[in-house]
């Protein structure tokens, strides 16, 4: 299955969930924020998000600004 | 920890009584394992972080588990254009379950990073609607402020100096004037470089200032986050006491008698 991942065509045949996608990428589901096709998901809303072809996903994380 | 606020004149933003007037940055260190000692040294608050996209396969840290448990975390809506954009990251960022805070950083310049006063307006009035506790970077103008604070603003955070330049209070002038007619706090975000500039801000009636790149980029950021901590508090206590009268004439500060002459 293709989807789009940060910007980029991805494949992702072992990922039909947010949240097997987010650990098939070894992230810590704590400390990611995501956006699957425009609507932004929280942590424990990960593991029902089922994934489909060409799912726009966003995966984002804090880092250092001012 | 520098504790910069007494309990005589407090900071509330938000609901929320700070314990410092100085919010810090957490962009631009080289090694990110001085940001905890540089919040702690500081006394700071309120601490930035900005939203980026995950890197798959680096070894990046958790940016969360740097910053203490007792500090809010602010993101910032940096890398926005628009309104749209920024809104987007807001929401994104209060996703992570850290609170309602946002610094609205509307820029589509890359030369000079300058916020888009009018994009950041509409910001604001659809982010308070939805409950944030909203904080916009802006281009210093009175009016501007005056619509943000409308729109809902807990805050108002003109620049200094442009992002990153160090180049201090530049924009002293109209940031004195809004100041004296805001009645939502000023606090001047980005430029400031040195803890005397710090102090200048405050000195002026500034309610607290933010700093990154000059804590960020110091020789010893660890040792700099600690004289901005007590510069800030210095600025705020001369601000309390008003300055003496400034005159053309010298005077003497010893009595003009007694001297040993005939």
């Amino acid at each position: 299955m293709n989807i789009v991942l940060n910007g980029k065509n991805t494949d992702v045949n072992n990922s039909s969930t947010l949240m097997s996608l987010i650990e098939e990428k070894g992230i810590n589901p704590a400390s990611v924020v995501a956006e699957v096709d425009g609507i932004i998901y929280k942590t424990e809303e990960f593991k029902n998000v089922t994934l489909s072809e060409s799912s726009k996903v966003e995966l984002l994380h804090f880092v250092g600004g001012g | 920890m520098n504790n910069s606020l007494n309990n005589d004149d407090p900071l509330i933003i938000g609901g929320v009584t700070l314990r410092s007037r100085l919010l810090l940055g957490t962009g631009k260190f080289g090694d990110d394992s001085l940001i905890p000692q540089c919040i702690n040294e500081s006394g700071a608050h309120i601490v930035t972080v900005a939203m980026r996209r995950v890197e798959f396969g680096s070894n990046e840290g958790n940016m969360v588990d740097l910053i203490p448990k007792d500090c809010i975390l602010m993101p910032n809506t940096h890398g926005a254009r628009n309104a749209e954009e920024a809104v987007r990251i807001a929401r994104l960022g209060r996703a992570a379950g850290c609170g309602n805070w946002i610094k609205i950083e509307v820029v589509s310049d890359n030369k000079y990073l300058l916020p888009d006063n009018e994009e950041t307006l509409k910001a604001v009035d659809i982010l308070a609607k939805e409950g944030f506790i909203v904080m916009p970077y802006m281009t210093p103008d009175l009016y501007a402020a005056r619509r943000m604070r409308d729109a809902g603003a807990a805050s108002v955070m003109p620049f200094g100096a442009p992002i990153g330049t160090n180049k201090g209070f530049m924009t002293k002038e109209v940031v004195s004037i809004m100041v004296q007619e805001m009645d939502i706090p000023v606090i001047v975000d980005a430029g400031i470089g040195r803890p005397s500039e710090a102090a200048e801000c405050m000195e002026c009636g500034v309610s607290a200032v933010l700093v990154n790149t000059a804590v960020a980029t110091a020789g010893n950021p660890v040792l700099m986050a600690k004289a901005f901590g007590k510069a800030v508090a210095a600025g705020r206590e001369a601000y309390l006491s008003g300055p003496g009268a400034v005159s053309s004439l010298a005077s003497a500060s010893t009595p003009l008698t007694g001297f040993l002459r005939d």
